[in-house]
């Protein structure tokens, strides 16, 4: 079996999405959570996250009652997107700011 | 004042309870038990699964109001530990249908409005209008958050008439409470009869949202 195949389904039974080399990855806000909850992408790459909730939603970096300066959508409904490009390497978390139980994180590699 | 104290005290571990779920771990295992059980059900047998946990959630909450409004600590320790196990169970059903993490993600926004009553029942306690005040705001605002998630779950459940019956939920609950904090017993246990019974207008569309949409978990009976 090959290595990276090997590599990619561990990743993938442990939570977390391989880093991709696609420009573009999506996140869904879907049922009060954001998916995949755990995201590895190479610096450089956008990410955009859609919500599907009949609800108001963010993407805000940091932690609830911590947020960071890095990146915050606002709120948006229910169909909207919001596009963030990640320039630089490291572990990224976010919340959502109506919902702080809503938590991921960004890995953003080389 | 003493009683108030007591009150106060105990309405703080029980939003810590509500938020954290410390004391409320499902000792009885009763939670995997029901998720087990709602595989397989027929959908007459969700639906009585889910007006039972609705129901004993409203029963359960008006116990822990009417011994928190009364200073009885341990009683109240006991009865928000008995409603956390059951918003555990609540939980449990929602991730057997929809995922574990869809249960996981259901559990905190469902104790956000025992939290939430909670605030209330400090506002009754203290005579805190501002406090009582701004707890109903609180739970009208979290009726939409609960309507979009099961509109999410279940899209057939259009998000305002989920939050509409949230809503009366929320209203037939302060009622429970108000008639407590007025030592008015006998309209107490009509509204919360009224209040339990309400959980069916719930619990019912729920399930048959549900059989519909998983025919093949959910048999017709």
């Amino acid at each position: 079996m090959p290595t990276r195949f090997v590599l990619a389904a561990s990743l993938t039974l442990a939570g977390l999405c391989p880093a991709t080399a696609a420009d573009t990855i999506s996140v869904d806000i879907k049922l009060f959570q954001f998916k995949p909850k755990e995201l590895e992408v190479k610096k450089g790459a956008t990410v955009t996250w859609t919500n599907g909730d009949a609800i108001e939603h963010s993407v805000t970096a940091g932690k609830p009652g911590k947020p960071a300066e890095m990146f915050d959508s606002g709120f948006f409904s229910k169909g909207g997107s919001y596009a963030h490009t990640f320039d630089s390497a490291g572990n990224f978390t976010y919340f959502c700011k109506r919902h702080p139980n809503m938590q991921a994180t960004v890995k953003v590699v080389e | 004042m003493k009683t108030f104290k007591s009150t106060l005290a105990a309405l703080a571990l029980g939003t810590a309870i509500a938020v954290t779920g410390i004391t409320g771990t499902d000792v009885t295992g009763t939670s995997s038990a029901i998720a087990a059980e709602m595989h397989g059900k027929a959908a007459n047998d969700l639906r009585v699964a889910l007006n039972q946990l609705l129901a004993e959630h409203a029963t359960l909450a008006a116990a822990a109001t009417q011994a928190a409004l009364r200073g009885r600590k341990s009683e109240f320790e006991s009865a928000a530990a008995a409603l956390d196990m059951n918003s555990q169970d609540i939980a449990g059903a929602i991730g057997s249908v929809y995922g574990k993490d869809a249960g996981d993600a259901f559990l905190p926004l469902w104790r956000k409005h025992i939290g939430f009553v909670v605030d209330y029942t400090t506002g009754k306690a203290t005579g805190s209008k501002k406090k009582q005040d701004k707890a109903v705001q609180d739970l009208l605002q979290y009726a939409n958050d609960f309507g979009a998630f099961l509109n999410s779950a279940a899209p057939t459940l259009p998000k305002e008439a989920v939050a509409e019956l949230v809503k009366t939920h929320i209203v037939s609950l302060k009622e429970v409470v108000d008639a407590q904090a007025a030592r008015d017993y006998k309209l107490a246990f009509v509204k919360l009869r009224e209040a339990s019974h309400h959980m069916q207008m719930i619990a019912d569309p729920l399930a048959d949202a549900i059989a519909a949409q998983f025919p093949d978990k959910f048999a017709a009976n």
